[in-house]
């Protein structure tokens, strides 16, 4: 071999050293940097299938169609988004407070019904008063939302008074019963929320100051809308999180006594704490509406309570990042069982015993959810490699003073 | 002026009466300690002064105010500090998280916009309360992790971190060695004037090493009180509790 070629810059084991460090550094703005340009690659996805087709290359394209099948789509990524952002504020209580809530439905439901109840009666002939619709010929995204921001915070702080003095299994079944009659509510009121139907006639949500269109019509632009709103939510809850608040949040988890008798009043650092959690689900719930351009009972319901859960437990609630994780599965395999692996055996439509057969998986042999079991591990490994490092340089020592004292004889 | 008074306080549970009329004054500066057979009520005593029970009936005064229904956080803000005979801190935070989380209740509660490091006071007095109590050293490691006489002094730690006007030890050296427990003695004698202490021990050489007067709980009735040569002398007391 020619001595002069420039040598491997790496070893495959310093490779993966050096790799994992980059990620350990910049895998945050990796990923947002994917995600940014996320609908743009989807499209180039769809794009290349058209063009090889339109080349004759039918078989490269039919491979290229399969494949973009176990790709997630635009679509499918606002859902992620949008659970990531739901699944971090609920972890604000569960992960940081140490309180389960069983109702978190109630406030993803009512940011959804705000919005949509504005959008679908603040029209010329429904029950809106004429100053109303004479205000706006259109309404504006902005107002439904910023209502909304002020719906769910009240709704919060009201269900908080209430349930945030009941601790472990009595708070979950309180909550638990508080969401159920926000969902019977909505079934009730069906001539208002449209009942088990879902309500429609959303058609026109618009951004007023830039006279944009978000909705169904428009899968990128609803993408971007939705993942500019999470981030923003996402990194007040990350600012809220690590602030001095954040840190009476995890004394108040770790022991509520220790942290009263520290002179913390717990009770309203619990309502602070739930009214947070739920004003920011609220918005994940009007956010929820938007692509579809209808509020589905579903948004209300007990299930998707259940949902957050879920998906906070599988990506780890002791993670800040760890609903995004959670999500991410969630939906993905869903959508994988439901539209591509039903296509080879019938039995993947089940994909809610499926899903949940995972979780039991995941509760059972790793309990703190698949990030928090890679930041153990990660933990662990630098640890190890510390207390190595340690080993060595003590080794060197003692060997550089032998040989100095020999040496010296 | 007594910096801590109680007059005719008792608690009930059920038919048991824990705490029976107990009538007690405690001046600023001293160092108190109460001593008593297993249930005696010393515990609860403790409780209704620190507000985790509201008494049956009578009166919790402290620093002329009448606190008896206080909440307890708000005792803590009043200056009154304490630690349990089970040892009750934030096994999983960190040791000085431990110290920093208490001494961020005198600062802030809900301060959402800054981060805990820029408040570069409350790490220094940490370190402070860390350097009193020896340990420095483990500052960064989980508190649960520490041997049990280290989590009685960060326990301590998180107390004086309150900036308490007066400090309730329970039974400090439960648990610890002899040697240990001599040097909590001196480490609490240490602690005393301009700081009040009143002092739950069972180690009788503790108590008497380091008290300034010594009351006597008995069936949670007041016994007796006097200077440690008086409550030594006290026949009753010998009958009750002395007994070596
Ligand atoms: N929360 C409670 N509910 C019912 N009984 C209680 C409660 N707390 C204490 N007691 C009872 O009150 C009596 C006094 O208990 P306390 O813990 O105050 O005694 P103590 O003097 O601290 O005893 P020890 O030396 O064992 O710590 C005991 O008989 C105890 O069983
Ligand atoms: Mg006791």
């Amino acid at each position: 071999m020619d001595s002069a070629a420039p040598k491997n810059r790496f070893t495959p084991r310093e490779f993966w050293a050096w790799l994992s460090e980059v990620f350990d550094n910049y895998g945050i703005l990796i990923l947002a940097a994917i995600l940014v340009i996320y609908p743009f690659l989807f499209d180039a996805l769809n794009e290349s299938i058209i063009w090889l087709e339109d080349n004759d290359w039918e078989e490269t394209a039919e491979i290229v169609a399969e494949f973009r099948g176990f790709v997630p789509s635009t679509p499918l990524m606002i859902q992620i988004l949008i659970y990531t952002l739901f699944g971090i504020a609920f972890n604000i209580l569960l992960g940081n407070t140490g309180m389960l809530s069983l109702g978190h439905c109630a406030f993803f439901g009512v940011g959804g019904y705000t919005v949509g109840i504005m959008h679908a009666w603040i029209k010329p002939g429904t029950y809106a008063p004429d100053w109303m619709v004479s205000a706006f010929k259109v309404l504006p995204l902005e107002i439904s939302l910023i209502t909304c921001v002020i719906v769910s915070t009240f709704v919060a702080w009201l269900i908080g008074t209430i349930c945030s003095t009941k601790r472990g299994v009595y708070f979950a079944m309180v909550t638990l019963s508080i969401s159920m009659i926000f969902y019977y509510s909505a079934q009730t009121f069906d001539d208002l929320t449209g009942g088990t139907d879902g309500l429609g006639g959303l058609e026109n949500m618009r951004l007023g100051s830039i006279n944009l269109r978000v909705g169904i019509m428009d899968a990128n632009i609803t993408y971007y809308f939705v993942f500019i709103v999470s981030v923003v939510f996402i990194a007040a809850i990350w600012q809220v999180l690590r602030s001095p608040f954040g840190h009476v949040l995890r004394a108040v988890r770790e022991n509520e006594n220790r942290a009263r008798i520290c002179g913390y009043n717990v009770a309203k650092v619990r309502l602070m704490a739930f009214t947070m959690s739920g004003a920011i689900s609220g918005i994940a719930g009007a956010l929820a509406i938007i692509y579809g351009e209808t509020v589905p009972i579903e948004n209300i319901h007990f299930i998707t309570s259940g949902q957050i859960v879920i998906i906070t437990l599988f990506g780890g609630a002791g993670t800040f990042l760890g609903p995004a994780v959670g999500s991410f599965i969630y939906w993905y395999l869903r959508q994988l069982m439901s539209v591509e692996f039903v296509k080879y055996l019938a039995i993947f439509q089940y994909w809610e015993a499926w899903v949940g057969g995972i979780f039991v998986l995941i509760v059972l042999f790793v309990p703190s959810g698949i990030l928090g079991t890679i930041r153990n591990m990660t933990l662990e490994y630098r640890e190890k490699k510390l207390l190595n490092r340690k080993a060595v340089a003590e080794a060197l020592a003692k060997n550089a003073e032998d040989e100095a004292a020999t040496e010296a004889e | 002026m007594p910096i801590l008074e109680t007059k005719n306080l008792s608690k009930h549970f059920g038919a048991l009466i824990a705490v029976d009329g107990v009538d007690y004054a405690v001046d600023s500066g001293e160092l108190r300690s109460i001593i008593g057979p297993n249930g005696a009520g010393k515990t609860t005593f403790f409780n209704m002064i620190a507000g985790d029970l509201i008494p049956t009936s009578g009166q919790v005064i402290f620093d002329g105010a009448d606190v008896s229904e206080v909440p307890a956080h708000e005792r803590s803000h009043m200056g009154i500090g304490r630690t349990y005979q089970i040892t009750n801190i934030f096994p999983k935070l960190s040791v000085l998280e431990n110290i920093r989380i208490a001494a961020q209740s005198r600062k802030m509660t809900f301060n959402l916009w800054s981060t805990v490091p820029s408040h570069k006071e409350l790490v220094e007095k940490s370190d402070g309360i860390l350097e009193r109590i020896n340990l420095t050293e483990k500052r960064d490691e989980l508190a649960g992790t520490l041997a049990h006489g280290e989590q009685r002094y960060l326990e301590i730690g998180i107390a004086l971190a309150t900036d308490p006007k007066l400090l309730l030890l329970d039974e400090p050296t439960a648990g610890m060695s002899p040697e240990e427990t001599i040097q909590t003695g001196e480490f609490i004698k240490s602690l005393a004037d301009p700081l009040t202490i009143v002092l739950v021990e069972h180690d009788m050489e503790v108590v008497l090493g380091i008290s300034d007067k010594i009351t006597v709980l008995h069936n949670g009735a007041f016994l007796a009180e006097g200077t440690v040569e008086e409550v030594r002398a006290n026949a009753e007391v010998q009958r009750v509790y002395l007994r070596e």
